[in-house]
């Protein structure tokens, strides 16, 4: 083949020794045999696979490497070739040097003289053994996976159906071959084939394509589609195997877990071990203020105020640790700044390998529940000062009404001795009895009062009086073995609407209040007009209050401090401040230690019913 | 210390309660002696000899019961006077008082005769 023209066509002798260059470097065994069966050629492919030299095997018949059982075979093969026919290529068995039996595929050709006739047999043999064993197990895999595994045609026909797909689908494998694939994708799906095979005719995969496939029985099923082309011999894409999962569980799972994480109250956000956040659901959105794409990407840190910064080392360290963090009340910051109050649950992310790769975090919006907690201790706190207060009155209540019991109790001793001695008894003693049960009976009509003051149903009953005749009905009350004299100096025309029993109260106490701190002086009651006002003055010349206790005096009942100077106001002056103020009115005390004090009145003439409910509304 | 071994010192700033106690206990062949506040009586006491019992109310104006009675143990001359505290409130409120007894009102006047008769 030296000086080969381009130009010139080969001889014969150059195509024989082109031939033999190609049969002498084949990977594929070539093995010739004459008409008769004796070996003529065996490459070095044909040594590798028998076992035997090319020096031992020409010569020898072809029943060198055809099995006993098989002789017949070769007999056939040259009968037939001798008689023109054309034998494609067969799957047999051969064996080698060893007497081991090997499955191969044999070529054969006829070798022809130019006159036509049979001079001999080409065989070109591939091993199989290996393929076929392979195919053995694959066969059992297909045969017993769960998975649907169908082969199709590039028209879509079946021509395979695993158990699996029976199972999947409904239809058995002998309905299903032969069909178009067809009959499994649903009605709206049917382009989606369309693609798969334009996919596949380009020998292109396609993997974990998530869609939805129809069951004889009309029922949808999820299914996760993996589809690779399958070829012939030559490489030829010639169909596609196609394996599909079932993934309904799955995808109601999942979706009954996404529908739960996007309708959650709860912030719910994951991150990776560095603390960038990997998703975020619409609760945090609203919670924080950030969107999901404006978060996802960003540091966790930037909803946690810059003073707790070591929290989040703190928890990521135990989340490396695998450690879960369980309702950690904490404050995070929002976009605008605000703070939150929130209970975390914090849960380490595990990869398939169980290696933990982030975190979930489940954030509570608490800070409802920390002000309703805040309102509820400070309505316990407000309950508790109120019970307090309460049990003062009771002490209060029963030290002013035991005083007049006292009185009572020893009249009644000093009548009784009058009785036991055959005295006469003293009936002024009889008169002072009735009044200390009257007295009695206004302390615990006081009691009521106060009970009626402090729920808000304190009622005026308006009358049209003189209040100067009222004054000096309650001067002659108190003429009677006073300790101190009355002193009146009062405008006789002082007339005017107000409740006569409340007004009489007020005029009763501050009287009452004056003797008792008056020092035995004598006590003035002024009362005078303006047009629109009545005022009514008591003046004594007693202790006086000291400043200290002036801001008090008015309060509900002073203190029941046994140890303190004892000014005994009890509740009289609150009752009073609270019958003036419902007339519309005020109260003011003018004092001196020492000097005495001068508590003056000022009433409105006429008490209108509005008045009345515009103080009950402002002093409520 | 003084003679007035039958004198009995009544100290209640309430009137009546005042003169009935007194008016009673005379009834009973005691001399009293009755003042309306502490300051009063503490006046009497420092320039009189000492009655045989006190008989003190807590709560009044001026000088309250137990302002007096802490003047009294102050003073070595007043502190070994039998006192007994009449008050309107409830016991404990005399605790501090070194008081012989504590008598609540409305008074049990029996109980109160029978320690004023051990006394005086």
């Amino acid at each position: 083949m030296g000086n080969g023209g381009q130009e010139k066509p080969l001889s014969s002798g150059d195509i024989g020794s082109l031939a033999a260059a190609i049969v002498e470097s084949s990977q594929e065994t070539i093995v010739c045999t004459n008409a008769l069966g004796i070996i003529t050629l065996w490459n070095p492919a044909a040594e590798k696979m028998f076992g035997y030299p090319a020096y031992e095997a020409l010569g020898q018949s072809i029943r060198l490497i055809v099995p006993r059982d098989l002789h017949r075979e070769e007999d056939d093969l040259l009968g037939r070739l001798s008689r023109g026919e054309t034998v494609e290529s067969f799957e047999t068995v051969r064996w080698d040097m060893s007497g081991r039996r090997l499955e191969v595929l044999i070529s054969a050709s006829p070798l022809r003289n130019a006159a036509g006739s049979l001079v001999g047999v080409s065989r070109i043999m591939r091993e199989i053994g290996a393929v076929k064993r392979d195919g053995a197990l694959l066969h059992a895999i297909v045969a017993s996976s769960e998975d649907a595994i169908v082969s199709k045609t590039l028209d879509g026909i079946i021509t395979s159906w695993n158990p699996g797909a029976e199972h999947m689908f409904g239809y058995t494998a002998e309905e299903a071959i032969g069909q178009s694939i067809r009959i499994i994708i649903p009605p709206e799906l049917q382009a989606e084939e369309d693609y798969i095979l334009g996919q596949i005719r380009h020998g292109r995969r396609i993997q974990h394509f998530e869609t939805v496939r129809q069951a004889k029985d009309g029922h949808r099923i999820d299914i996760s589609l993996s589809i690779s082309p399958t070829k012939d011999r030559a490489g030829v894409v010639n169909g596609a195997a196609k394996i599909a999962r079932d993934i309904t569980g799955r995808t109601r799972a999942q979706s009954l877990l996404s529908a739960i994480v996007a309708s959650s109250d709860d912030a719910i956000i994951s991150k990776s071990l560095d603390g960038t956040i990997t998703s975020w659901n619409s609760a945090a959105e609203r919670m924080f203020g950030y969107s999901a794409s404006q978060a996802i990407g960003q540091s966790i840190r930037m909803i946690v105020p810059p003073e707790l910064q070591s929290e989040e080392d703190h928890v990521l360290d135990q989340l490396r640790r695998g450690e879960k963090v369980d309702h950690y009340e904490t404050v995070r910051a929002a976009k605008d700044g605000h703070r939150i109050n929130v209970s975390l649950t914090i849960s380490p992310i595990r990869d398939a390998a169980g290696r933990i790769v982030g975190a979930s975090k489940i954030a509570r919006d608490i800070t409802d529940q920390i002000k309703l907690a805040g309102e509820r201790e400070a309505a316990m706190d407000k309950l508790s000062e109120t019970l307090a207060g309460r049990d003062e009155f009771i002490a209060i209540a029963a030290h002013e009404l035991r005083n007049p019991l006292n009185v009572l109790n020893l009249l009644w001793r000093l009548m009784n001795r009058s009785v036991a001695d055959a005295t006469a008894i003293d009936p002024t003693l009889l008169d002072r009895a009735r009044r200390q049960l009257a007295y009695v009976s206004s302390l615990v009509d006081r009691l009521l009062d106060m009970t009626r003051i402090r729920s808000g149903t304190f009622d005026l009953y308006l009358e049209k009086f003189n209040l100067s005749e009222l004054i000096g009905e309650i001067a002659d009350r108190f003429s009677i073995d006073s300790q101190s004299r009355i002193v009146l100096e009062v405008d006789p025309h002082i007339d005017g609407t107000w409740d006569r029993i409340r007004i009489d109260q007020v005029i009763t106490n501050l009287v009452t209040n004056a003797i008792k701190f008056g020092r035995k002086k004598p006590i003035t009651v002024r009362a005078s007009r303006t047009s629109d006002d009545a005022i009514v003055m008591v003046q004594d010349q007693g202790i006086g209050i000291a400043a200290e206790n002036l801001e008090r005096i008015f309060e509900r009942f002073e203190r029941a401090e046994v140890r303190s100077d004892s000014e005994g106001l009890g509740m009289g002056l609150w009752i009073t401040k609270q019958i003036v103020r419902a007339h519309g009115g005020m109260v003011v005390v003018d004092t001196e230690l020492g000097k005495g004090s001068t508590f003056t009145v000022r009433l409105p003439l006429e008490t209108t019913p509005e008045a009345v409910e515009w103080v009950r509304t402002k002093t409520k | 210390m003084g003679s007035y071994q039958d004198e009995v010192m009544v100290v209640e700033d309430e009137q009546e309660s005042r003169e009935y106690l007194a008016q009673l206990l005379k009834l009973e062949g005691f001399n009293v002696r009755a003042f309306s506040n502490g300051a009063e009586a503490l006046d009497y006491l420092n320039g009189s000899e000492a009655p045989c019992l006190v008989i003190l109310d807590i709560r009044m104006p001026v000088m309250s019961g137990t302002q007096m009675r802490a003047a009294m143990l102050r003073d070595p001359k007043l502190k070994k006077i039998p006192v007994v505290v009449v008050t309107a409130f409830e016991p404990p409120a005399a605790a501090s008082l070194a008081a012989l007894r504590v008598f609540r009102k409305p008074l049990d006047f029996d109980a109160l005769l029978g320690t004023v008769r051990e006394y005086c």
